[in-house]
């Protein structure tokens, strides 16, 4: 029933990802740059590694709860970026009011990738440039800055080298005024400490910006699923095709005769009333009759079912056959007469009901349909 | 073992008397299988019908075929009053019977395991006396039961029927599945309350259920239409050109994949609307439907959507709000000429813009070559014209008993009628609704101000 519209309302919008893996280069290559001997603030890049990714989280989160969620796929969908086969598919998630929800994960999906393009720069840039990690404070000394850093660190306990501690805490404190007294950095023997900070700042990255985007963005992706499968039309979509349109059947009907033998005993299956009968043909009104079916009895059933030669068995031709006509019809042989009438008039049979007994004499062997001459017109 | 508490509705007569119909227009299921053959219910088949308070079933039985014999052989176990149901019930387990009467065994079955019959005659077909056997023997069972007679043809014996009915039933009812309505439907339903006291409460709560369903199936209509509307007035086909020949060479496929693409988003709807209201066997080639008039004949919109003064009424009026807003901006220092201005320039767009259908547009791009549009339809009428022709198929869906499986009919309707009586209020959110999705703006709340066009 979609089949109109078959865009995933799950692909990835190629102009947000690249917002994002655009913003988390330039933003990490910002922070990372450092100053001409290399220096990088370890607490700048707690700001963007840290800080902003959770920021972003509790707003993007807030505003998806409360407002109209305002994140950075949707200030991204108001720039004619997105394609139209990507408008098309947010026109739909507005109709299903899941737009809110959608806008959440692609912002979800940037932001994996602003962490994807902050891993690989750091990477980068730790293998092709020396990064000396410091920190500058003026009112926070390495003790108090020990147990914020802790906290951060808490989610990799068992990594014990991207662990903070004291001792890497004073010895990478920096000051612009010690620069200017004591010349270069190479002259320091800490110089190798500075480096020890890049297992923390990567676990950081991974964690904060990696693992937390990725979580909310399945969870949002789960979510979405299964916001869409509750949707209106993907039920009534899904009823329709659950239903298989059925074909109608087309039984074999048999051929009707309009002659009749010169001999042949009536038989009033139907227990037509006399002045019924008085209007059938002349070759229908032979004066040989028996009386069988459900309004004889016993003994004149008995007589027609013992009854040789051939017979035409006179029915209601609204009734359809039944199996008791059958049986009796088993052990004889001769010709079926449907006979319609109204206010006791005597009418042709309709169509519907003259092809249901064209069915079932289509089945009997030693039977063969009737129809007298004066209603060929009307269903030949 | 069978639940008794389930209320459980054997529904039982002469073959093609319109069970299976009756089957399936109270339980809202066009699965069932109905054909003017006879024989086409082989066995007896329960069809559960449940809402969110609770369920009740209906039998679909095979008719009866030999009654007369079957009589016979429950007057030769000579039985007392007392003891008929139990002979009916030794009729449905005798391994010989079962082999002989198979359609009798599996019509009885349900009834002595504790269901209530519902007996089914023609009432366009006089009574015969061949139908005491039948009845007769539902007699024998004991158990509640009720008549209906079912007018196929015509009403002309119907109240032969209930005089021969009154013999065997306390109840008799006249219930045409092809034709009778939800509330007929709904009223038939607590009349089976009557037979049997312990379903009373279960039957009640069915009911009002059903009746808050038809409610949802309505709301979900007016869904289903306001998205279509909304997608409608928006789609869009373009396709990148190199210059402006090639683009008027590709203006025929636009043109084409633009319809199909309408059409298609219609047909949908139409289907969308069909399973809402559980039509599935609809006879309706859905592949190949091009409701006439066609959707883009343009000649035939007045008849669809709105007449020409309507619509020059709703231009007028929308006009209008948008100048009366530059009044209200002038704080009245305009002396009204924005409300009059704007109510005749929206007059005259009307009236002038009534036939334009779509633009196809040729925009530049950044990186060179250029871009073919084809739509949105910018016609005034176009909103109305899809909100008319959705009106009059749900019309047809919301009221087709399941058990009518003819083709649905296309005609124009009287969907002008049903704008010109809504309030003025309503009239003019439809207007200022349809004035935005035809500007490609978006609207709030569609879904209420379209509303009022299904009451």
């Amino acid at each position: 029933m979609q089949s109109s519209q078959p865009q995933p309302i799950y692909k990835l919008s190629w102009p947000i990802l690249f917002t994002g893996l655009a913003l988390g280069f330039l933003l990490s290559f910002a922070a990372l740059s450092g100053d001409e001997q290399g220096r990088v603030n370890v607490l700048y890049l707690l700001l963007v590694f840290v800080f902003i990714p959770l920021l972003s989280i509790v707003i993007s989160i807030g505003s998806l709860i409360t407002g109209k969620g305002i994140n950075l796929a949707r200030l991204t969908s108001k720039l004619p970026i997105l394609s139209a086969s990507q408008s098309r598919v947010l026109h739909q998630l507005q109709q299903k009011r899941l737009d809110k929800l959608w806008l959440f994960m692609q912002s979800q999906a940037a932001a994996l990738a602003y962490a994807v393009a902050s891993m690989l720069t750091f990477v980068l840039l730790l293998l092709v440039t020396d990064i000396n990690f410091v920190w500058r404070s003026t009112l926070l000394d390495a003790s108090d800055l020990l147990p914020m850093l802790n906290t951060i660190a808490s989610p990799w306990w068992f990594w014990q080298a991207a662990q903070p501690d004291l001792a890497l805490l004073q010895a990478t404190q920096d000051s612009r005024l010690t620069q200017l007294t004591q010349g270069a950095l190479t002259s320091d023997p800490n110089t190798l400490a500075f480096a020890n900070w890049w297992p923390f700042v990567f676990a950081t990255l991974l964690v904060y910006s990696f693992f937390a985007r990725g979580v909310l963005f399945l969870v949002t992706r789960f979510w979405l699923s299964r916001q869409s499968q509750q949707d209106i039309q993907t039920q009534l979509d899904q009823q329709w095709q659950q239903h298989q349109r059925r074909q109608p059947s087309s039984p074999t009907l048999s051929d009707i005769t309009h002659t009749l033998p010169s001999h042949l005993a009536i038989t009033n299956w139907a227990g037509l009333s006399d002045p019924i009968k008085q209007q059938l043909p002349s070759q229908c009104r032979q004066s040989s009759e028996l009386f069988a079916g459900p309004l004889a009895s016993d003994e004149q059933q008995h007589q027609a079912e013992q009854h040789s030669g051939e017979q035409l068995v006179l029915v209601k031709a609204w009734e359809p056959p039944m199996a008791e006509l059958e049986d009796y019809l088993k052990t004889g042989q001769g010709y079926l007469l449907p006979v319609n009438y109204r206010q006791h008039q005597l009418l042709p049979p309709e169509t519907q009901h003259l092809n249901e007994w064209r069915r079932f004499a289509a089945g009997l062997n030693q039977w063969r349909l009737y129809l007298p001459e004066q209603w060929i017109t009307t269903h030949d | 073992m069978t639940d008794h508490s389930l209320p459980q509705f054997a529904v039982v007569g002469h073959p093609n008397k319109g069970k299976s119909s009756i089957v399936s227009t109270l339980s809202h299921n066009d699965d069932v299988v109905i054909s003017s053959q006879s024989g086409t219910t082989q066995t007896a088949d329960p069809i559960t019908v449940e809402t969110l308070h609770g369920r009740y079933q209906l039998i679909d039985t095979p008719g009866f075929q030999r009654p007369i014999k079957v009589l016979k052989w429950l007057n030769e176990q000579q039985v007392n009053a007392h003891e008929r149901a139990a002979a009916v019930a030794k009729f449905v387990d005798d391994p010989v019977c079962q082999q002989q009467f198979p359609d009798e065994v599996a019509l009885l079955k349900p009834i002595i395991n504790g269901a209530a019959i519902l007996y089914v005659v023609d009432g366009s077909r006089p009574y015969g006396a061949e139908y005491d056997a039948e009845m007769e023997i539902l007699r024998w069972t004991g158990q509640p039961s009720m008549a209906l007679i079912n007018p196929i043809e015509n009403t002309d014996h119907i109240t032969e029927w209930q005089n021969a009915l009154a013999q065997y039933f306390k109840s008799v009812r006249v219930f045409n599945p092809m034709k009778a309505d939800f509330d007929k439907q709904v009223e038939l339903l607590k009349t089976f309350a009557h037979l049997n006291p312990d379903w009373a409460n279960t039957l009640t709560a069915i009911t009002d259920d059903l009746v808050h369903k038809r409610d949802e199936q309505r709301d979900t209509s007016i869904k289903i239409l306001a998205r279509l509307v909304d997608d409608l007035c928006h789609y869009q086909q373009s396709q990148k050109v190199l210059n402006k020949a090639q683009a008027k060479q590709v203006q025929p496929v636009l043109e084409k994949r633009y319809q199909h693409w309408m059409k298609q988003r219609e047909q949908t709807a139409i289907k969308e609307l069909l399973a809402n209201y559980a039509h599935f066997q609809v006879d309706i080639d859905l592949d190949h439907l091009d409701l006439p008039p066609d959707l883009f004949d343009c000649s035939e919109w007045f008849a669809w959507g709105l007449n020409k003064q309507q619509l020059m009424y709703a231009a007028t009026m929308t006009g209008a709000v948008g100048g009366a807003a530059v009044d209200f901006a002038l704080a009245g220092h305009s002396f009204m000429l924005g409300a009059i201005g704007g109510g005749l320039v929206g007059f005259g767009s009307a009236w002038f813009g009534a036939d334009k259908l779509v633009d196809i547009s040729l925009k530049g791009l950044p990186l060179g070559g250029y871009q073919a549009c084809i739509g949105p339809i910018k016609n005034r009428n176009f909103p109305y014209v899809i909100l008319g022709r959705f009106i009059f198929l749900y019309q047809q869906i919301s009221q087709l008993n399941h058990a009518n499986r003819t083709a649905l009919q296309f005609n124009a309707t009287d969907f002008q009628d049903r704008v010109a009586t809504l309030e003025k209020s309503s009239q003019k959110e439809l207007h200022t609704a349809c004035e935005r999705l035809v500007k490609q703006k978006p609207v709030d709340d569609l879904e209420s101000v379209i509303a009022f066009l299904f009451d």
